[in-house]
């Protein structure tokens, strides 16, 4: 009985890896990271194949269990939820050293997860806001929220004028106002 | 320009941006179908399973588990009891617990890519893959004391961050009604989860069927020591077997090191390797699961914290057969530090809610080291960086001492400062990091094994053969 699920499952995931792929390193920011997603997530789809099946897209349902799967795992990474002892450091999320960021990929990977996984949606799936709000499982209007969030960060990064201190808690105005004002190459020196 | 302009724009360019990531070339996929059909399968059983012995799935996957068994690490034969060795702290440096026989048909170590062969926990299940992170076995131990049993009841530590399980005591075995006397373990009380004869009836929804509840041994294996073991895949394995398992389980004692593919040498201070508290708990990265694996045989420590008693800094170690990262000089980010080529990159915040840090050296050779702790640490991160020496990948290289101690070491110390200045001084130097073991000694006999399972071994020399020597890796110049 398995069989033919099995071979379909196959099918379906071997067209659509690059694409989950690109969806995931969007994400993650990171290959090794991207990878453990579409992994987990295609693990996911395979537990939910029949509903997959059943949905009006299963892209669409693909892309739901990816960008979940990326929420989830940042929401609750293990060393938000286990420590070997109370004093373990966070481990990373995904992100380039702010920084360093010169450019919009990097100051889009110093977005919140949350944040980025929304302009993703809106912006390179080309999703409406009702759709990247189901796939987000959330509200329309948590979706606009998040979208103004990322851009009015994305904004004061890269105004020409912007104060550091206006920067939002992403630090990404901070940094890369920081290194327009023309401040050391290596700002974790100084830290 | 105006707003509503601007905001074109600027969509436009965060547009741009993605397609521009999204189209780069893409490196070699990690992704496997297979393991999918493995994970996605081995999860539909345990559903499965876990629905008709009444475990809700949640719960029953949260079991954190715990001690340390080696299917691949055959300790040979051992009629006697429980070590006496056992305490209520584990060590940081060998694994508490090992499986000292199993049955044949058990999956063998063969993988390289798995986490974790010994245990599963969260792992994904499979009897019939040779994938040991599919072992159907699941051992949980806890440190003597960290248990009560009053009455008819254990009550074990949970999940102390309480997001898997709910807060408070559990069952070693999950739950904890119905225990039924089971025969003594090495002479030591034992029970039985449920009733294991017992079947109940159940509405499936097309009628009532039959179920029997998951066989769940649980056993004290010291005094106030307690364990379970339980098997995923098959409900009801035999009784005799799954005592059988129990009574072959190793506690404490001598144990196989765990290996540490990273030393500190000449560290100023007193640094340690932090124990885990009541009981070990892993990682877990989507599928896989982190702390300690499998490579090669050896049981390396993937993700450990070590402190001096005032800076705690955790490592990462990253063994994978992958292509090189970017990190090369010039990239920003990224800088020379004792001959490695280093990216030191800030991360999100901390439990405590400070910023963290990570310095990582992802570009040596297949293996990626990192050390992270709080932003204020990073001065102090950077200077234990510089009295890291990596050790490659070959596990005949890995080291039993993770923090040598000065006569332990025999190379000379880093030239890179110890000095107060928080970041060492950026290097110029353009040697590559340093190269990986080339030494000669052979691999751990384990690693190549083809053979099935550590089948009751009587073995004298029992204890897998890797190195323990503090300096098998050449030091960076």
């Amino acid at each position: 009985m398995t069989q033919p699920r099995d071979a379909e499952f196959a099918d379906f995931v071997a067209t659509r890896e690059a694409s989950l792929r690109r969806l995931a390193i969007l994400l993650c920011q990171d290959w090794h990271k991207a990878d453990d997603l579409v992994q987990s997530a295609i693990t996911k789809l395979y537990v939910h194949w029949r509903k997959a099946k059943a949905a009006d897209s299963m892209d669409a349902y693909v892309r739901a269990i990816v960008v979940r799967e990326f929420l989830d795992e940042r929401r609750s990474s293990w060393a938000r939820r286990v420590t070997l002892t109370s004093q373990l450091p966070d481990r990373p999320a995904a992100g380039i050293d702010p920084e360093t960021a010169l450019d919009m990929q990097a100051a889009i990977a110093s977005l919140p997860p949350r944040q980025r996984a929304t302009l993703v949606l809106r912006f390179y799936c080309d999703l409406s806001v009702e759709q990247a709000a189901q796939v987000l499982g959330c509200t329309p209007g948590t979706v606009k929220s998040q979208t103004a969030k990322a851009l009015t960060s994305l904004r004061i990064a890269f105004s020409p004028n912007s104060d550091t201190t206006h920067a939002d808690a992403t630090g990404v105005g901070s940094s890369v106002a920081a290194r327009r004002g023309g401040r050391g190459e290596e700002g974790l020196n100084h830290a | 320009m105006p707003e509503q302009s601007r905001d074109g724009v600027l969509r436009e360019s965060i547009g741009r941006a993605f397609h521009e990531m999204a189209d780069k070339e893409q490196p070699q996929s990690r992704v496997s179908i297979q393991q999918a059909l493995r994970g996605g399968r081995a999860r539909l059983r345990r559903r499965r399973l876990m629905r008709a012995a009444g475990v809700p799935v949640l719960a029953a996957a949260a079991v954190s588990a715990i001690a340390v068994g080696s299917i691949s690490l055959p300790l040979g034969s051992h009629t006697q009891g429980p070590s006496t060795g056992t305490g209520r702290h584990f060590s940081a440096l060998a694994p508490y617990a090992t499986f000292g026989w199993l049955p044949a048909r058990e999956p063998a170590a063969r993988s390289q890519q798995t986490a974790l062969a010994q245990l599963n926990t969260w792992g994904t299940i499979d009897a019939t893959t040779e994938d040991l992170n599919d072992g159907p076995w699941e051992l949980t131990a806890y440190a003597v004391g960290a248990c009560h049993r009053a009455g008819n009841q254990i009550d074990c530590p949970s999940d102390h961050q309480g997001l898997l399980q709910p807060k408070g005591p559990v069952h070693p075995c999950g739950s904890n009604d119905g225990e039924v006397q089971a025969p003594p373990v090495n002479g030591r009380q034992a029970f039985w989860e449920h009733n294991p004869d017992q079947v109940d009836k159940v509405n499936d929804g097309k009628g009532q069927s039959s179920v029997s509840h998951m066989r769940c041994l649980t056993w004290e294996y010291a005094p106030g020591g307690w364990a379970s073991l339980r098997n995923y895949v098959e409900i009801n394995p035999s009784k005799q077997l799954v005592v059988r398992i129990a009574s072959k389980i190793r506690f404490g004692g001598q144990q196989p090191s765990f290996k540490f593919a990273a030393q500190f040498r000449n560290l100023p201070g007193k640094w340690r390797v932090v124990p885990p508290a009541n009981f070990y708990l892993f990682r877990r990265v989507g599928h896989k699961l982190r702390y300690m694996g499998v490579q090669h045989g050896a049981l390396l420590a993937e993700s450990y914290t070590i402190t001096d008693g005032a800076t705690t800094v955790g490592v990462n170690v990253n063994v994978f057969p992958s292509k090189r990262s970017q990190c090369i000089k010039g990239t920003p980010g990224c800088r020379v530090i004792n001959g490695y080529h280093v990216k030191v990159q800030k991360l999100g915040r901390g439990q405590d809610g400070r910023q963290q840090v990570e310095i990582s050296a992802p570009d040596a050779d297949n293996l990626s080291v990192s050390l992270s702790g709080s932003q204020q640490s990073l001065g102090l991160l950077l200077r234990v960086f510089a009295h890291m020496t990596m050790l490659g990948t070959n596990p005949a290289a890995w080291t039993t001492q993770p923090i040598a101690t000065p006569q332990a070491s025999t190379s000379p110390p880093p030239t890179q400062s110890t000095s107060s200045s928080p970041a060492p001084t950026q290097s110029t130097s353009t040697s590559p990091p340093p190269t990986q073991s080339t030494s000669t000694s052979p691999l751990p006999t384990q690693s190549t094994s083809t053979s099935p399972l550590p089948t009751q071994s009587t073995s004298t020399s029992p204890l897998p053969t890797q190195s323990t020597s503090t300096s098998p890796a050449p030091t960076p110049s």
